[in-house]
């Protein structure tokens, strides 16, 4: 019987600063053929292991990207990781975004702070895979310009897509929307009717983007929603990933919204 | 007589609860066979009210998280821990209609009486707004604990035994009204004092601080004995602890609002008092 | 089927204790506690079940599931995976049943070593009941007091005597060379029959066919329990653990553990960065009980719940499942 509690030894390829609190590691972990949304749980050895949504397309055979905010015990040693150093690793775990499904339709990201990690799974693999897919818009907020994460892409996306940044307040050096991301909603009109948004963020973001969604009309079977829960084990054992009877971990990270509506503690 | 005091009881629950002087009353109900602690909203529904020998539940721990207006059944060992979170300041006392009760003891579904009963030296209740039936006579000599004749190699065995049991739950620190600390060191991770994933020297440590904290605090109603699942004689530990803090500090918790916690003062002039008490005493 | 004479039953576990470990119950300041047995342990038979649940020994309250050691830039990681063969006697059809939800949670999608390990290496000798606990409701999910699958062994008391029906090859095998067991005559048979019958009988049965939980009945609970996860810990199929890393920094020696969590501790679903989508009590309350009575059956087709009663039994506060499941059928 194999053991999935038993991390795969990686090392550390290189470690970028995205935001004063954000830092992508890259991993020397090939041929990944991971879903897009779909996690690893990175385990930092003697201090943790912690789950964390890979941001890199499955396209990129060489590596995978971890993109990890301080906020913890773990995370803040995760912090001070070098280049070279040996790290573990389980996964691709959970189900990612439909990719199949949502083939030739318009895509509309609707992304905010680190949420926007397993969105750019999703977004460079479209770039990668450009026919496949119809028209796509982004929308992206984070609480201040400097908090925005992945910025070294905007130009490149905004060559190929639709893209609108917003920040919450005011910072110097910022010049663009100022205000919460929904409001970016209203620049965009996509055809409900052959659009799917795929919403990720903090969670009193995701339910507000969600009204405004549905305000705008959206069927709930177009709606993907990529949650994020306290995970031990990642697999389904654990118990503490659960929302109702379905489990972040092995059901989700992403749901359709309309598999989850009835749900209580949807939002928290 | 029981019934007398359950009359006077819904009497003055159903007074309260109309006069709109309380939103809630805080008692016990029958379920089933079960006495269990119960919340009455209603003016309606006092006639649920009882009052028994089983009634052994500590009420003080619910009334933290109530930010309402209760009036509560106290007994000797209630009150004293209200008046323990009074001195704590976790408690408002105009929130509060205490209906002190009498208390000869309480026993278990099988009729035993709970060792917390039987070494209890305040049957009455110490402070009180109602005060329902008749106080009782008091226990005027404290039993002597049966672990102190023992050597310190078999209190060590004793405890190596219980501990051995203990599966970390916690029952004993959830179940107990003084311990309110929105965050326990028994549980911190950061530093992590203890673990739940280490062996019973860890279990030892948990019970040694949790003990020590609650040096001053703790007014032995026995809840912690009685919420643990494989039945650990906690009081032995706790109760060692009360009768330490009397001796150095000549404090008896939850008697007096005017006592100041002796683990959070630190008073020169009382101390020094009470070492010439005690010198007193002696000659 | 055979039969042994009660007292021929220690006997008979001294026997087995020759090539396997054996758990039995025992009882210690009159609590009865299930043990691995070694001299100087007395077996008891008089009990109703054990005070805390079978599982620690499937499913232990803390175990390694790793043990890495750093030195430089090297790294080596090590499960600690080992079980030898053990037999486990005395164990009640309700716990056995509870084994039998515990594994469908530990073979969902990935398999779960550590338990798993240790299931096959153990050979089940069960205790039919012939007489319910006080807060014993079995009957209500079917889980007992007789058992037909889940065990190698089943015993069932007739008085000076018990009754030996084994239903794997396994359950005959180990007991196939020991003297102390003799034919059972038909009336032997007959007469187990009848009190476990008699055991059934007098309990509650409810027809879950419409159950649906009631949400009333939890929202006046909430209010009353205590937290204190008493209940989490003794039941024999709550699985939930937490996971830690420890490191010894001087020697690079470190390992990672897990051990039980419960869901009624407010940081059960903390996150890091200070969102916790469940930390009101009512909430955690709810999720224990819909946890049992309805996401268990949704997900694996059992309930999470096999009525062994100990929660009822143990809670400070007298709050009973078994009030809220009688609430949930009759509508």
């Amino acid at each position: 019987m194999s053991n999935p509690y038993i991390p795969k030894k990686v090392e550390i390829l290189g470690v970028l600063d995205e935001s004063r609190d954000v830092k992508t590691l890259r991993l020397d972990v090939r041929n990944s053929k991971h879903e897009p949304g779909q996690f690893m749980e990175l385990s930092v050895f003697g201090y943790g292991e912690i789950p964390v949504s890979i941001s890199s397309s499955p396209t990129l055979r060489d590596y995978i990207d971890l993109s990890v905010k301080n906020v913890g015990s773990v995370t803040s040693v995760v912090h001070e990781a070098e280049p070279g150093d040996i790290v573990g690793v389980r996964g691709p775990y959970g189900r990612g975004f439909p990719v199949k499904d949502v083939g030739g339709c318009d895509l509309l990201f609707i992304g905010g702070g680190i949420g926007l990690a397993p969105l750019r799974s999703f977004i460079d693999y479209i770039r990668d895979e450009r026919e496949g897919f119809g028209d796509v818009s982004i929308l992206y907020g984070a609480r201040t310009a400097d908090d925005m994460v992945f910025k070294q892409e905007f130009d490149d996306w905004r060559s190929m897509f639709d893209l609108h940044l917003i920040a919450d307040m005011e910072s110097s050096g910022w010049y663009g929307r100022v205000g919460f991301v929904n409001e970016l909603l209203s620049d965009v009109s996509p055809d409900i009717k052959n659009t799917y948004a795929i919403v990720c963020g903090p969670s009193i973001m995701m339910k507000s983007v969600l009204k405004s969604l549905k305000d705008m009309q959206f069927p709930d079977e177009q709606i993907m929603l990529s949650f994020e829960r306290r995970m031990k084990c990642g697999i389904g054992k654990c118990g503490h990933c659960n929302i109702g009877d379905r489990y972040v971990c092995i059901d989700g990270p992403v749901f359709r919204y309309d598999k989850v509506k009835g749900y209580r503690e949807i939002w928290g | 007589m029981g019934s007398d005091i359950e009359d006077a009881l819904r009497g003055e629950a159903e007074k309260l609860l109309s006069k709109g002087d309380v939103d809630l009353v805080l008692g016990y109900c029958m379920e089933g066979d079960r006495v269990v602690p119960c919340f009455i909203s209603s003016a309606g529904e006092v006639k649920r009210l009882v009052w028994n020998n089983r009634c052994k539940n500590n009420l003080a721990v619910y009334l933290r998280d109530l930010k309402v207006r209760v009036a509560v059944v106290a007994k000797g060992c209630d009150s004293r821990a209200i008046l323990e979170l009074l001195k704590a300041k976790q408690l408002e006392r105009d929130d509060l209609v205490i209906l002190g009760v009498s208390c000869k003891g309480m026993v278990d579904r099988e009729g035993v009486e709970y060792r917390s009963c039987g070494i209890c030296l305040h049957r009455n209740p110490v402070i009180y707004d109602v005060l329902l039936g008749e106080l009782v006579k008091e226990k005027e000599v404290r039993d002597v604990d049966e672990l102190e004749s023992l050597s310190l190699g078999k209190r060590l065995e004793f405890w190596s035994k219980q501990f051995n049991k203990c599966i970390g739950c916690l029952a004993c620190r959830n179940a107990c009204p003084m311990c309110f600390c929105e965050e326990c060191v028994l549980e911190k991770k950061d530093p992590e004092w203890i673990t739940r994933a280490g062996d019973v020297s860890d279990i030892f440590l948990l019970h040694a601080i949790k003990a020590t904290h609650m040096a001053g605090r703790c007014i032995e109603c026995g809840e912690c004995e009685r919420a643990c699942p494989v039945d650990i004689p906690l009081m032995h530990l706790y109760s060692r602890v009360c009768r330490d803090v009397e001796e150095l500090f000549g404090v008896e918790s939850g008697m007096d609002q005017k006592d100041k916690p002796p683990l959070a003062v630190f008073d020169l002039e009382r101390d020094a008092m009470w070492e010439e008490n005690e010198k007193n005493k002696k000659r | 089927m055979k039969k042994i004479r009660r007292d021929d039953v220690v006997k008979l576990i001294n026997e087995l204790r020759k090539n396997y470990e054996v758990i039995a119950p025992v009882k210690l300041d009159g609590v009865v506690y299930f043990k691995s047995i070694g001299e100087g342990d007395v077996i008891t038979l008089d009990y109703v079940n054990s005070a805390v649940s079978p599982k620690e020994f499937f499913l232990p309250q803390r175990e390694r599931i790793l043990e890495f050691t750093e030195s430089g830039e090297k790294v080596t990681v090590r499960e600690d995976l080992k079980s030898k063969k053990r037999v486990f006697f005395g164990i009640r059809p309700c716990d056995v049943n509870a084994l039998l939800v515990l594994d469908s949670v530990a073979r969902e999608e990935f398999e779960d070593p550590y338990y798993l390990d240790r299931r096959d290496n153990t050979l089940l000798i069960s205790l039919e009941c012939i007489e319910p606990g006080d807060d014993c409701f079995c009957t209500v999910f079917n889980t007992g007091p007789s058992l037909d699958e889940g065990a190698d062994l089943v015993l069932t008391d007739l008085g000076d005597s018990y009754l030996v029906n084994s239903l794997t090859d396994e359950g005959r095998m180990l007991v196939s060379e020991s003297e102390l067991l003799k034919d059972a005559s038909k009336t032997d048979e007959q007469k187990a029959d009848k009190k476990i019958a008699e055991c059934a009988d007098s309990m509650e049965k409810l027809d879950l066919g419409n159950f649906s939980v009631d949400e009333e009945s939890i929202k006046e609970r909430a209010n009353r329990c205590l937290y204190c996860y008493s209940c989490t810990f003794i039941c024999p199929t709550c699985y939930c653990f937490d996971v830690v890393d420890r490191m010894d920094h001087y020697s690079g020696r470190g390992d990672r553990m897990r051990f039980w969590d419960s869901c009624m501790n407010p940081s059960f679903t903390e996150m890091a960065g200070n969102f916790n989508p469940r930390d009101g009590k009512a909430g955690r309350f709810m999720n224990r009980i819909k946890h049992k009575l309805e996401y268990m059956p949704s997900r694996h087709k059992v309930y999470g719940c096999v009525g062994c009663g100990r929660c009822i039994s143990n809670c400070p506060a007298g709050i009973s499942i078994l009030d809220i499941i009688r609430c949930g059928v009759s509508k």
